[in-house]
């Protein structure tokens, strides 16, 4: 049987690394917490660079998405920065639900000095380290695994090749009873009823109609041609013509399960299976919802090349293009272009699952050997 | 040399080149036990057609439709923005 060895989190889920997170809250301490990063080795930065003054959907998503990333099974302890206590209140309360080691500081605490504040979150980080670097691993199934894939600058290799052994990936993980989520709605575009019929339910059915439809309403009423933009003339230029054909390459990654179900951007799946998040397809962006919905690791198919990775989540690079292969020889941690000549799908899948489970219990991708990573949270509106 | 192109479904009336194909070669589609003639240079990867098809006839690959031919199309002919577009997402022209 496939299993890999992980860090059991108080809540049950299994985390793939054991990181400390800053989470910086505010804007106004984003600067102290990049300070307080750069002399903590081993600890991870997310920065929310906004106030107060989030309104409605954009307030709800960001709050759930700042405690979903502190949430994240990868996470092994975190330290939150912000310039107001009440902005921490809601993530120390889910924090302390879900027994995950925490610290707590605030610039109203060390009398608004920054200086201050460095110091005394340099003591409080490395003794959370300290404490988590404790933990020691155990091996777990597949179950365990909350798996979700993206792809970036894709050519038609992606569609045909990469992506398809992707799904069938995405397959094995859902048989195992693990969750497999993919976003990038806009790419849902022009495959939408084949989705649909995947559906659980009509409800799920009715609800990736809207979502699809919802976003190509957008473009329409922003007057935006979506040829050079998703296409992007980079995309066009390597030959996927229409946002349809690019979709249809796209959505293969999610396999042949049943859709349980459609996040919104952020959201932590309620069950296992097969889910879809609406979302923007932007990669940063993309990455971020998947590692506040709990996902451990991410399959990220790439054509001509994505140098990005998720900070969060291992992520695993994978292309189908033999030139890009050689080339980016340093950003690609998986090249199946042999499938190109000899078709052989079963082969491939092999060589990536055995890939994967060496990830899960450790084996580090080049983006974070490199520290390509990042988090961004999306916005959705106007701040007061 | 054999230059090969990749079909994915009976329905598609479009195939993605495999090799970067000169104009008037032997183009075999895997798949579709089938020989075409390249009628332009193609880019590897890109599309090329495996039927005339009509000015405003559906593009269809995967037996999904992923666009719409704005001419004429010839067998062999190079796929691309340049003769087809997409059916979604079209902006709505005042009148």
């Amino acid at each position: 049987m496939d299993s890999f060895s992980g860090y059991l989190r108080q809540n049950g889920k299994v985390g793939i690394r054991n990181d400390l997170l800053i989470l910086n809250l505010t804007g106004l301490t984003s600067k102290v917490a990049d300070r307080i990063h750069q002399n903590i080795n081993y600890s991870k930065l997310i920065s929310f660079e906004y106030g107060m003054g989030l309104l409605s959907k954009d307030k709800e998503i960001s709050q759930n998405v700042l405690i979903g990333l502190s949430l994240n099974p990868n996470v092994g302890g975190v330290l939150l920065i912000s310039s107001d206590q009440s902005r921490s209140e809601t993530v120390i309360e889910q924090l302390k639900k879900n027994n995950k080691p925490f610290r707590n500081i605030f610039l109203g605490d060390v009398g608004s000095d920054p200086l201050e504040m460095i110091n005394k979150a340099i003591k409080q980080g490395a003794e959370i380290l300290k404490e988590i670097s404790e933990i020691k691993k155990n091996q777990f199934r597949l179950d365990k695994v909350c798996l979700s894939v993206e792809c970036g600058l894709s050519d038609p290799t992606s569609g045909l090749f990469a992506n398809p052994l992707i799904g069938k990936i995405s397959d094995k993980i859902v048989e195992s009873g693990g969750i497999v989520i993919m976003g990038e709605t806009l790419e849902w575009l022009g495959v939408e009823n084949d989705l649909a019929k995947r559906a659980v339910s009509s409800d799920v059915q009715k609800r990736i109609e809207e979502c699809v439809l919802r976003r190509e309403k957008l473009a329409i009423d922003n007057g935006i041609n979506l040829s050079g933009i998703n296409p992007n003339k980079k995309n066009i230029e390597d030959g996927l013509s229409t946002i349809e054909e690019k979709a249809i390459g796209s959505s293969i990654k999610s396999g042949s399960s049943k859709i349980e179900g459609v996040l919104e951007y952020g959201e932590v799946p309620k069950k296992s299976g097969l889910w879809l998040m609406d979302a923007p397809s932007y990669t940063p962006e993309s990455l971020t919802g998947f590692s506040s919905a709990g996902s451990q690791i991410c399959l990220f198919s790439t054509g001509s090349g994505n140098c990005y990775s998720s900070d969060l989540m291992p992520t695993i690079r994978i292309t189908a293009n033999p030139e890009t292969a050689f080339r980016l020889r340093h950003q690609i941690d998986h090249d199946c272009s042999d499938l190109i000549t000899n078709g052989n799908f079963e082969q491939a899948e092999n060589k990536l699952l055995d890939d994967l489970v060496s990830v899960l219990s450790g084996k580090l991708c080049y983006g974070e050997i490199l520290g390509d990573g990042g988090e961004t949270i999306s916005r959705f509106g106007e701040a007061l | 040399m054999k230059f090969l192109a990749l079909c994915s479904s009976n329905k598609d009336n479009v195939a993605n080149t495999l090799d970067l194909i000169p104009i008037g070669q032997q183009v075999e589609i895997k798949n579709k036990k089938k020989t075409i003639i390249s009628s332009n240079k193609i880019p590897k990867y890109h599309k090329i057609a495996l039927n005339e098809i009509p000015k405003g006839a559906s593009i269809i690959k995967n037996g999904i439709c992923i666009g719409t031919a704005t001419k004429e199309i010839d067998i062999g002919a190079h796929i691309h923005v340049h003769n087809i577009v997409s059916n979604r997402a079209v902006l709505k022209v005042e009148s």
